[in-house]
């Protein structure tokens, strides 16, 4: 089979046995990769209703057709299970170079279930796999542990791991590839701390053959020509010099980025003078050189030395848009040098940067405002902008200590336990929100809310297109379709999200006939993204959920008074945009089940049929 | 009318002043002075957000004599 390994890898750390099972074409024709295959294997392996931490829930590393295959952005690999958070799916990708490496070892997908008594790793080497010992390994960080693979099973090993955040089964904890790069989102890192399982570390030099190689080139020659003097230069020269914060200024003072918990605005409370030395344009001084994930073009990332005498920066990477937000932005914070120690920290002990800076933003507002004590936070003046209060909370979340217990359960279980400070909480679900804002681009309040994955700004819909008084609610069921068809693809294959700026348009499905050989008709690529949305919401479904188990704080629909700046007034009706959304996809409003005519209509989900309708 | 604009592109920021006899919107004084500049505003005034005085405009409202539009470029970072 072009594009595949062919085989996928099954673990049970309870008993310690391992299996090889085939990818079959069929399976990979209908799911592609990543989230759709993940979401299917999970679907058919892991009982409904299991406890996200007990030993029958399944976490699987899924790659992707493009990964390894020369596919030009197509290095990412997806992380796969129940999330601890919504209770529900969780899928979140990851770059680097993890994925094609897991492929040349000679596996398409690793799924594991069980639960091991003693810390281990999975090592896997040219197809043959083989648990390890982790007891020294667990408690270690990022850049210690990925040295110690080094040591012991050679410079060419590439691993994806927890860090200590994972191994306390933080709700926020990330799984981490690359000393930075992270499947950040959704709490998978806690599910793989709750089997102790530390690592799969992977190396070998297997081929991906592609159906065809010269299509494939002329692809991606199409797509140097596009970056180079086509509609994507301009994306391309400013996110490949700045990466993803080029516009992290723009962003503030526009209203896409979240100021002060959200209930600020940048021209009011973060001012250009505030958001300039955070943004990438002001840190670019201490850039020493381009990081560029496997098989991408343009690079966005960048490695940075930061002389400073608080903490080790030098090989730091820069942060991302994301990042330099919710450390920033979120926290009227104006010193980069201490987004950037937040940045470290949690790369370090494996925490995603969204949810932990979102999670201080919230404890800072309740600080703020009264409902937090500084006996609370441990003597912490958490005061607005604080950026030595707020390294500090970062460090107590990396490292579960005192208050930094409570909040690395993420903002909302720490408004449990506390039992104040909700009518600070700006989440989905449970979920933390990215740095865009839905009343400023209002389609991505439907996929904030409604997503499989809520509170995700890189899942599907009609996107961060700014919106005004000419938007047009009317039609908001069709874009949004699409946007969830191309995205539901463009994850599954493998494909870098930022590669869309770069890119012709319509070229993932080329590249996907290219490297694979199905030849899909246009229907049928609209089929294949509509069947991946129904089967990772399938998971939700089986667990019980309805429309009214997704929450969106106000926060992200509306801009009451006394908010100020480009929002003001600012109000979107999610509802109406998500009673449109399920419309089109022919799912009942209420239980949002969708009907079986449509299920059978894209084919390939015979088992989700037989479970909603039997 | 005589109006001036601050673009804020994703890695730079310029300006410049633009009259013309008759009022303009925020999107046509954009243009203009893109078009002086030689640029496309076709392309790119497309998806971008404009204030004025702190407030967000939107691209056919109209500008008063002196005033000061801010254009932002959004990309969206990811
Ligand atoms: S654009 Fe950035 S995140 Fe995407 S593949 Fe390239 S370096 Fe990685």
């Amino acid at each position: 089979m072009f594009g595949y390994a062919g085989k996928m890898l099954f673990v049970n750390l309870t008993n310690k046995t391992l299996e090889d099972r085939i990818l079959d074409e069929e399976t990979a024709r209908n799911f592609i990769g990543g989230p759709g295959l993940g979401a299917k294997i999970l679907y058919e392996n892991m009982p409904a209703h299991a406890d996200v931490f007990g030993p029958e829930s399944m976490v699987g590393f899924v790659t992707s057709p493009f990964n390894n295959a020369n596919v030009f952005f197509g290095g990412r690999y997806t992380v796969v299970s129940k999330s601890p958070v919504t209770g529900g799916w969780n899928d979140a990708n990851s770059g680097g170079y993890f994925g094609p490496a897991l492929k040349k070892a000679g596996y398409d997908a690793v799924f594991i279930n069980g639960i091991s008594e003693t810390p281990v790793y999975l090592y896997i080497e040219d197809g043959k796999a083989q648990l390890y010992d982790a007891s020294a390994l667990w408690g270690m960080t990022s850049k210690a542990l990925e040295a110690k693979f080094r040591e012991i099973h050679g410079e060419k090993v590439q691993a994806a791991f927890i860090g200590p955040g994972g191994e306390r089964m933080s709700p926020i904890a990330a799984v981490m590839n690359n000393e930075h790069r992270a499947a950040g989102r959704g709490g998978s890192g806690a599910v793989i701390g709750s089997k102790k399982l530390k690592a799969i570390v992977v190396k070998g030099e297997a081929r991906t053959e592609v159906a065809d190689r010269e299509g494939l080139l002329q692809l991606n020659r199409e797509l140097a020509a596009n970056m180079k003097d086509g509609p994507g230069a301009g994306f391309s020269r400013a996110f490949g010099a700045y990466g993803t914060g080029a516009g992290f200024t723009n962003s503030t003072l526009s209203g896409d980025a979240g100021v002060k918990n959200w209930s600020g605005s940048g021209v009011a409370d973060y001012p250009e003078a505030m958001s300039t030395p955070v943004g990438s344009v002001g840190i670019d001084k201490f850039k020493k050189k381009k990081y560029n994930c496997s098989n991408c073009p343009l690079g966005c990332g960048a490695i940075m030395d930061i002389p400073n005498d608080k903490m080790d920066l030098s090989d730091t990477p820069r942060p991302e848009y994301e990042t330099q937000g919710a450390f920033g932005s979120l926290l009227l914070n104006s010193d980069p040098i201490s987004v950037s120690q937040c940045n470290e920290l949690c790369n370090e002990y494996g925490l995603d940067t969204i949810s932990t800076g979102s999670t201080i933003a919230w404890a800072m507002e309740c600080y703020n405002e009264g409902v937090l004590s500084r006996e609370e936070l441990d003597g912490i003046d958490l005061t607005w902008g604080n950026s030595d209060a707020i390294v500090a909370l970062c460090e107590k979340i990396c490292k579960g200590e005192g208050i930094g217990a409570t909040l690395c359960q993420g903002s909302r279980e720490a408004c449990r336990r506390l039992g104040k400070g909700e009518e600070f909480l700006v989440v989905a679900s449970g979920i933390e929100e990215p740095q865009h804002d839905s009343r400023l681009a209002y389609g991505l309040s439907r996929t904030y809310k409604y997503d499989p994955t809520p509170g995700r700004h890189v899942k599907g819909g009609i996107g961060m297109r700014p919106s005004g008084p000419d938007f047009d609610y009317a039609t908001s069921g069709e874009a949004d379709k699409a946007g969830v068809i191309l995205s539901e693809i463009r994850n599954s294959a493998g494909y870098c999200l930022l590669g869309g700026g770069a890119s012709p348009q319509g070229i993932i499905p080329r590249y996907l006939i290219a490297v694979t050989g199905f030849q899909y008709t246009p229907e049928e690529i609209d089929d294949l993204g509509v069947r991946i949305f129904y089967m990772r919401h399938a998971f939700n479904l089986r667990e019980g959920m309805s429309r009214k188990s997704f929450t969106l704080s106000k926060r992200f629909t509306e801009a009451a008074p006394p908010f100020t700046g480009p929002l003001k007034d600012s109000k979107v009706d999610v509802e109406r945009l998500a009673d449109n959304f399920f419309e089109i996809m022919h799912m009942d409003k209420e239980t949002l089940v969708p009907s079986k005519e449509a299920l059978e209509a894209v084919g390939g989900l015979d088992l989700v049929i037989a479970d909603l309708y039997r | 009318m005589r109006v001036s604009v601050v673009f804020y592109e994703l890695t730079q920021k310029w300006e410049g002043t633009v009259e013309a006899p008759q009022v303009l919107t925020c999107e046509e004084a954009a243009a203009l002075l893109l078009r002086r500049e030689g640029r496309n505003p076709a392309e790119e005034l497309n998806g971008v957000i404009y204030m004025v005085d702190q407030a967000r405009r939107f691209p056919d409202q109209s500008l008063a004599e002196g005033d000061i539009l801010f254009v932002y470029t959004l990309l969206g970072g990811g």
